[in-house]
């Protein structure tokens, strides 16, 4: 972090040099206050940044005992609860950053460093990105700590155990690693620990950055980690043998090893019966496939294979697309993207106007279109169900991705009609078999097939005395 | 990955989008008739039903559907011809009926249906129809209105359902119209009153129609006779005691034997064992005697059995597949047997066996 001139720096006895130096550190930042104090017969200076110490605790714990000990000797009259003494300006002024205070005195050549950091949180809220029904109603927040503890109330077992990084040359981004010692594999855990390691960044903001750094496959657009902002699902994930990454400030908390379908897997599907938890469970990994393929299968129908249709069918698709001026493709694509505009314009606005948005956009648009000839009937049903097929995936990083998947598969279908979409779907699979997420094949229990994980897959298992749940 | 571009650049050696054909473009086909020309002999006349289909706004359809004719001494130049007339490429795909006119039929229909089979866009469920008298009458009936192919369609596909007609698709015939060792029977419809009529089967001599017809209740026989039964089958037996009403059995099950045996002499015999199990279904007399009625049934059934036997012998045709059965067995004898005159000549037995296993709840 401040190596100046890259070479380690060390306090000296001289108590004005020492404040210089720090200062220097610091770069002479106007936030860094430096306050005299005189303990016992000696003068000493207190330091710390302004905006990340809370001012109370600095008065209470430091000051005052300081000010009214009798004791000669400085560390025994602090009643902060982290008390270190560092030599290492290097060292000194990382904690400074991270909410300490240091104690100089003068004539000593190592400061006394107290940790009281500003602790401003938001409440602990539902996400809004993943709605439940039923189950626990909390969610990650910005704070590591608060995170921590969510998932510590949830797992109480010795085992699970945390360890510490920090990332990001500017940013000090602090991550942590958490998993159940006992239930994990040691050997996915050793491959969490290389990829980590061997992090090097100059700034950490976001948990995706991390995945997108540690990540096997770089190129592929298959989230390799979950995100998740429930914790109820975090601690689940954690049980079945998974390690966990929290980075500092963001709620989203990367689950890893993860495989395809966890991403179609919701809590809900554990907090209901076990025949309704499967049934919604099959019916998100059709919404894929459906999401997936219908307009391409409808491009591919009307452009090259239109006898495949039954005659009622054929009838009505054909009087829809009679006077349509654009070619299928064309028509499918317009569509498409006027969708994904309007619910990009939707996300950023407040709810009220998004209502609006969603009004003018949906029923206006949408009908105002087919009548003016410009896109058929069919296609918009097509295309409704398709948007509405994408979003039924309990994660927005899927439903992303299938719809993307989505405009591959309707260039293919226009080339190649179905022989197209056989030839995409193909590629899909294919690169799923050949995904790993951090060393653990993607398209579990599927490929390679392990029958004894098929349990709880496409269907959801039932709880069982002495087995373990999910 | 020379491997790779190798790959991607023969993808484009297959159908591609300048194969397309976009659904808009194309005139669906839902009839043809053929005919002998009136004027020259040697010349088919042809004719389709094209459809128009249009959309009255409001997701309301109307169909409707126009006749071109046109002549010439093939099928594919017919189809060439028709162009002509209807803009668009003519789409063959949803043509769910073809009929033939009984006089052209006489004269062989493979060669007609040929252009069928070859390509990739025929449709192969589709039926084929025998009319006796013009086809084009039956296709050209409402004109511009309603396609007429449905309705026949929807006849023939009924008839299937209560085995007064055996299924025969485009897909079934092939094999039968080529094969000497057995002969398809075609539906035969007529032009009743402005309306088409289902009205029995036309027997084939391979792919020529002799001229010689069943009418629907014998086509039940033979049906049962080839152990062919659809989703329900009707028999109506006259009483003995008073020959003008009838009683109806409804047939459950099937079973049926077809034995062939060849005797010392050279001369064939074919067996057929049939046991049919039935559930009377009408009974108007109220005759509670079931061991008489399934007698008399089995001694009614035999009778109108062998006199369609001796239709089929009379003018050589074999949907029974009695020559089938021949040459599968006795290899050698078939071969330098004359099919055309022993099949005429040859005995063939009945063994009926009526059981009556249901009475409803009212005898």
């Amino acid at each position: 972090m401040s190596k100046i001139e890259g070479k380690e720096l060390f306090l000296t006895d001289n108590l004005n040099q020492n404040v210089e130096l720090i200062q220097r550190a610091f770069y002479h930042t106007e936030d860094l206050v430096v306050e005299s104090v005189v303990f016992g017969h000696k003068r000493g200076q207190l330091l710390y940044i302004n905006s990340l110490v809370a001012k109370d605790k600095v008065m209470d714990y430091i000051i005052r005992p300081l000010k009214s000990s009798k004791v000669k000797h400085a560390l025994e009259s602090l009643q902060v609860s982290e008390e270190k003494q560092t030599g290492t300006v290097h060292k000194l002024v990382s904690e400074l950053l991270s909410g300490s205070c240091a104690l100089l005195l003068e004539g000593e050549e190592k400061a006394i460093l107290a940790s009281v950091p500003v602790e401003e949180k938001r409440a602990i809220k539902e996400p809004d990105s993943e709605h439940i029904i039923s189950g626990p109603h909390d969610g990650f927040g910005e704070s590591m700590a608060t995170n921590m503890m969510l998932l510590r109330k949830r797992i109480k077992a010795p085992s699970f155990k945390m360890k510490k990084y920090v990332f990001g040359h500017l940013t000090g981004t602090n991550v942590a690693l958490m998993y159940i010692d006992e239930v994990i594999d040691q050997k996915v855990i050793h491959h969490i620990e290389e990829k980590l390691n061997s992090v090097d960044l100059q700034e950490l903001q976001t948990s995706t950055a991390l995945l997108e750094v540690i990540q096997d496959n770089k190129h592929s657009p298959f989230p390799q980690a979950l995100s998740t902002e429930r914790p109820d699902r975090a601690a689940s994930y954690l049980l079945e043998g998974k390690a966990v990454l929290i980075v500092d400030g963001t709620p989203e908390v990367l689950v890893l090893p993860t495989t395809f379908f966890a991403f179609y897997q919701s809590v809900d599907d554990y907090t209901m019966h076990w025949i309704v938890g499967s049934f919604f469970r099959i019916l998100r990994l059709i919404s894929f496939l459906i999401a997936v393929t219908l307009p391409a299968m409808y491009i591919a129908i009307v452009s090259f294979h239109p006898e495949i249709l039954p005659l009622g069918l054929l009838y009505s698709i054909r009087t829809s697309i009679e006077y349509v001026p654009f070619p299928p493709i064309l028509e499918a694509f317009l569509m498409q993207i006027i969708l994904e505009i309007l619910k990009e314009a939707a996300i950023r606005l407040p709810s009220p106007i998004a209502q609006t948005i969603g009004i003018v956009g949906g029923l206006v648009i949408g009908t105002a279109v087919v009548e003016a000839g410009l896109v058929s009937n069919t296609m918009i049903v097509i295309i409704g169900l398709t948007a509405i097929a994408s979003f039924a995936a309990p994660f927005n990083q899927m439903a992303v991705i299938s719809r993307l998947l989505g405009f591959v598969s309707m260039v293919a279908a226009f080339l190649f009609g179905l022989f197209g979409i056989a030839i995409i779907l193909m590629a899909i699979i294919i690169h799923l078999c050949k995904l790993e997420s951090f060393g653990e094949p993607y398209f579990a229990p599927l490929a390679p097939l392990k029958t004894n994980e098929m349990g709880d897959f496409v269907l959801r298992k039932p709880n069982k005395n002495g087995e373990s749940p999910s | 990955m020379r491997k790779c571009i190798f790959l991607i650049i023969s993808l484009f050696l297959l159908a591609g989008c300048w194969d397309q054909e976009n659904l808009s473009d194309r005139r669906l086909i839902n009839g043809i008739s053929f005919d002998l020309s009136e004027e020259d002999p040697n010349l088919i006349k042809g004719g389709i039903r094209a459809l128009n289909i249009q959309s009255q706004g409001g997701g309301k359809i109307e169909v409707k559907d126009e006749l071109l004719t046109t002549e010439g001494p093939t099928t594919d130049e017919l189809g060439h011809e028709i162009k002509n007339y209807v803009p668009g490429r003519l789409d063959v795909t949803k043509t769910f009926i073809i009929f033939i006119g009984d006089e052209l039929s006489k004269e062989g229909i493979s060669p007609l249906l040929e252009s069928f089979y070859r390509g990739n866009l025929g449709y192969l469920p589709s039926k084929v129809v025998v009319v006796k008298g013009k086809a084009l009458e039956v296709l050209s009936i409402n004109n511009d209105e309603s396609p007429i192919a449905f309705r026949v369609l929807n006849g023939v596909r009924s008839a299937e359902k209560n085995t007064l007609l055996p299924k025969v698709t485009l897909f079934t015939l092939w094999n039968k119209m080529g094969d000497e060792r057995m002969d398809p029977v075609l539906p035969l419809v007529e032009k009743e009153d402005d309306l088409p009529k289902i009205t029995g089967l036309a027997l084939f001599d391979q792919d020529k129609y002799t001229g010689k017809d069943l009418d629907t209740k014998q086509a039940t026989l033979l049906m049962l006779m080839q152990d062919d039964l659809g989703f329900t089958g009707d028999i109506f037996i006259p009483y003995e005691k008073n020959p003008q009403k009838t009683y109806r059995l409804s047939i459950m099950g099937l079973e049926r034997e077809l034995n062939t045996k060849v005797s010392k002499d050279g001369t064939f015999t074919s067996t057929i064992d049939l046991k049919i199990k039935t559930e009377i279904n009408g009974n108007p007399l109220r005759d509670s005697d079931l061991k008489g009625l399934e007698a008399h049934a089995d001694e009614v059934i035999t009778k109108r059995m062998e006199e369609v036997i001796t239709i089929l012998q009379e003018v050589h045709s074999d949907p029974l597949g009695i020559g089938m059965e021949i040459a599968s067995k006795y290899p050698k004898e078939w071969k330098r047997l004359d099919w055309e005159k022993e099949y005429k000549e040859m005995k063939i037995k009945l063994d009926v066996e009526v059981d009556i296993e249901k009475t409803g709840g009212l005898l």
